[in-house]
């Protein structure tokens, strides 16, 4: 049975294209670049400005530097669950963990 | 090399096969199958159609249990992965009611053990009262395994059988390349090379071979004085 309780504790999880380009890392938890822009369709930019956050918060690492850098490879090694987190300004924020 | 995504006849059956279970009434079933050799782009085109469709695509595992996949389920759908079995699997139930998602199993060959099938048939359960599409990939022999099951195999309305690499996947692909593929060498590609993988470090090979010799076109002549096709170790 499902209580108000689980209603409430319910997160939507929306279909942005953050989300998606996180479900494709989470999924390939080592994932080439130029991968993520084929599944996706986000721009090389875009992706890069994703990967730049996530690096410095220390969720992925770079596997391997490669020319072109559409080949580079990373790894997500901290993964904390379904939702993607959100980056703004100077943060990140992780709604998996409620965390800055 | 350009990023870019080729859309493969397998990947357009693919697509199309999903068009269509989406288009069926509630009451339909909606179960499709794809199955055949590794190497023809099954899952990066199932995580194209996960991209696009904001379909939920698990990878089957031989550690599967009806217990494992209910909490991933729950967490895929963003609800309380908390509680026994039969609690998960109603909260599974009711998000997929208010909202339906298309759920994609690659890898079924792992469900397809008599150990492992109650598991599938849990996802059975998961369509037939939800009216969702729910979309099976597998090796080439799932389709002869799953008709011994007769009635599961009997709401699967959809079948993708991936075939080998046609020769246009090829020419499209050899268009993403920074050098002008000639006709002789796309041949030879798919009489020699049965998938994109193998061609496409073939290519980059190749253009780096181009770029230090400053040529544009290639035919398979030129291809094979580059010695591409062995790598740095054989030439």
């Amino acid at each position: 049975m499902v209580t108000k309780n689980d209603n409430k504790r319910r997160v939507q999880i929306q279909s942005s294209i953050r989300q998606t380009v996180w479900n494709y890392m989470r999924r390939n938890r080592t994932f080439r670049f130029g991968d993520v822009i084929m599944i996706t369709g986000v721009s090389n930019i875009y992706l890069k400005n994703i990967i730049r956050y996530l690096k410095a918060v220390d969720y992925i690492i770079e596997v391997e530097k490669v020319k072109p850098y559409t080949s580079t490879q990373f790894t997500l090694i901290k993964y904390t669950g379904v939702k993607s987190p959100s980056f703004k300004g100077n943060t990140v924020y992780d709604y998996n963990t409620d965390e800055e | 090399m350009k990023e870019e995504f080729i859309t493969t006849e397998n990947y357009s059956h693919l697509y199309e096969a999903m068009q269509s279970l989406k288009g069926l009434p509630r009451t339909a079933p909606k179960m499709g199958l794809g199955f055949g050799h590794f190497g023809l782009g099954k899952t990066f085109s199932l995580e194209k159609i996960a991209a696009q469709e904001n379909a939920i695509l698990l990878r089957a595992a031989q550690t599967w249990t009806k217990s494992s996949v209910l909490t991933e389920l729950c967490e895929e759908l963003g609800v309380d992965t908390s509680g026994h079995s039969p609690i998960k699997y109603r909260r599974v139930i009711e998000s997929l009611v208010s909202e339906p998602r298309i759920i994609i199993v690659d890898e079924i060959d792992a469900l397809l053990r008599s150990t492992k099938f109650e598991v599938l048939e849990m996802f059975r359960d998961f369509h037939d009262e939800t009216g969702i599409v729910l979309f099976f990939v597998g090796m080439e022999e799932s389709n002869r395994k799953l008709k011994k099951h007769k009635h599961f195999y009997s709401r699967i309305v959809e079948f993708i059988e991936f075939q080998t690499i046609h020769k246009i996947d090829i020419e499209k692909f050899c268009d993403l390349s920074d050098v002008k593929i000639q006709s002789d060498l796309v041949d030879y590609f798919h009489k020699k090379f049965p998938n994109l993988r193998q061609i496409k470090v073939l290519l980059i090979r190749l253009e780096k071979y181009c770029e230090l010799n400053d040529i544009d076109v290639v035919d398979l002549k030129v291809f094979k004085q580059s010695g591409a096709e062995y790598g740095d170790k054989k030439r």
